[in-house]
């Protein structure tokens, strides 16, 4: 046999045996059909008929709609910096609103680390707050290069929450802010910053213990 | 004659793909509501994919907060387990990037002259100039990634495919889809290790950006042929 030959023999042999794997894998991969979940076992041990799984069925979308948040809730888009007040299904306000930068501040010398980022996922209001003072993290110093003071009197700052600040858990708030043109972008430290008219709207309307989903 | 026959026949082609399509068995509705309570009770926010109605959901509290459609659906291997599976890794091409906030020195402390006129120089950019903002937005997100689940199930995301070079590239991931991930499965396979994967085709790429924004590294969720 000469040499092409043993070239173009293996070639194939080799092209045969790439497309006997291919085969054998499209067909090992292929979906197999939906297997039907075991019964949960409260129902297994009991009674099983289908009537006394469509109860089942019924008495779980009760606890799942026993969930849903009664009253005023508030739902805010941090991808589209949009904040939603909603009474059931029904949006009662649309604000615009600045949520977290996601950018990293490192404490020079290597210490502590912040990422500024809105926290996501369901939280309540636990404070309402008119004219709001804001007490002033050891980030806000470190951005700035200063030292984070230790007398807490000198971390007060007033007049820059806005006029109302709505917290919802670990130093996070709703509050208004001084840059209303940069409302719509993510900007913020953590926090959800509203403009004033929708701002008093949205105090108003929520209170204390009232849903907040943040995704 | 022939002309009714023939839309008749026509009709009960049509109508067929509905007729075949069973409605969920009620166990199986069971098993979901179930999942889904105790994934509510927690204050995490779960994606829930239901492969029948091609929909995927953001919930938090049993509540809906966004959905999107499904455009286009196909699977590689083994269903996926009626449990909840935990994202372990988001990955893409360009991830994005966290831009890194560097402490501006108090004023009056001491600087290198360079360093002084730099920042002179800055201030007079800013004063002109609309401030470009270092921050991580919905635009920075990419639109095509992979969802690696704690089941060994991979959910590839992709926009559907509008200009020319977008669908060239749909081209190239279908023909990787038929070709490269049956033999990857096959190699896991062999290696007794899970392996499934789940394509999904979104309708824009603003959807697929929010999914990617949406679903942090251990978030859970539900797959279910519902």
């Amino acid at each position: 046999m000469s040499r092409k030959k043993i070239i173009l023999f293996s070639l194939g042999i080799s092209l045969a045996l790439l497309v006997i794997i291919e085969a054998v894998a499209i067909v090992a991969a292929l979906p197999r059909a939906a297997a039907e979940p075991p019964l949960p076992p409260d129902l297994a041990r009991g009674k099983t008929g289908a009537a006394s799984l469509e109860a089942d069925i019924a008495s779980l979308q009760k606890k799942i709609q026993a969930l849903y948040p009664r009253g005023n809730f508030i739902v805010v888009d941090s991808a589209r910096n949009v904040l939603l007040l909603k009474k059931n299904s029904e949006v009662i306000r649309q604000a615009v609103v600045s949520c977290g930068s996601g950018s990293v501040l490192e404490e020079p010398g290597g210490g502590r680390k912040w990422i500024f980022d809105t926290p996501r996922g369901a939280f309540q209001v636990e404070s309402k707050l008119l004219n709001p003072t804001w007490v002033k993290p050891d980030w806000a110093f470190i951005e700035e290069g200063k030292k984070p003071p230790e007398k807490r009197e000198e971390r007060m700052e007033s007049g820059v929450l806005g006029d109302y600040a709505l917290g919802f858990g670990e130093g996070f708030f709703i509050h208004g802010t001084l840059y209303t043109r940069l409302l719509g972008r993510s900007v913020t430290h953590g926090c959800i910053r509203v403009g004033d008219a929708d701002l008093k709207a949205i105090y108003e309307a929520a209170s204390i213990g009232a849903k907040i989903f943040i995704f | 004659m022939r002309k009714p026959a023939a839309l008749a026949c026509l009709g009960f082609l049509l109508a067929a793909p509905a007729l075949g399509q069973k409605p969920p068995s009620p166990a199986l509705r069971d098993r979901f509501l179930r999942e889904d309570l105790a994934l509510a009770k927690t204050s995490s926010l779960y994606f829930v994919l239901q492969l029948k109605s091609r929909t995927m959901s953001l919930r938090a509290g049993g509540l809906t907060l966004r959905e999107w459609t499904v455009a286009g659906l196909r699977a590689w291997g083994a269903q996926q387990p009626f449990e909840p599976l935990a994202i372990e890794k988001k990955s893409t091409l360009f991830p994005p990037k966290r831009s890194e906030i560097i402490p501006t020195p108090e004023e009056g402390a001491e600087t290198a002259p360079a360093e002084k006129a730099a920042k002179k120089e800055k201030k007079e950019k800013q004063k002109t100039q609309v401030p470009e903002l270092e921050a991580l937005e919905l635009k920075d997100m990419p639109s095509r990634f992979i969802l690696f689940l704690s089941d060994g199930t991979r959910v590839y995301l992709r926009p559907r495919a509008q200009k020319f070079l977008a669908r060239v590239a749909s081209f190239g991931h279908s023909l990787s889809w038929y070709s490269w991930v049956p033999l990857k499965r096959l190699w896991f396979r062999l290696r007794k290790k899970p392996f499934s994967a789940i394509d999904l085709k979104l309708q824009s790429a603003e959807d697929c950006r929010s999914i990617y924004w949406s679903l942090a590294e251990g978030a859970k969720g539900l797959i279910f042929p519902l």
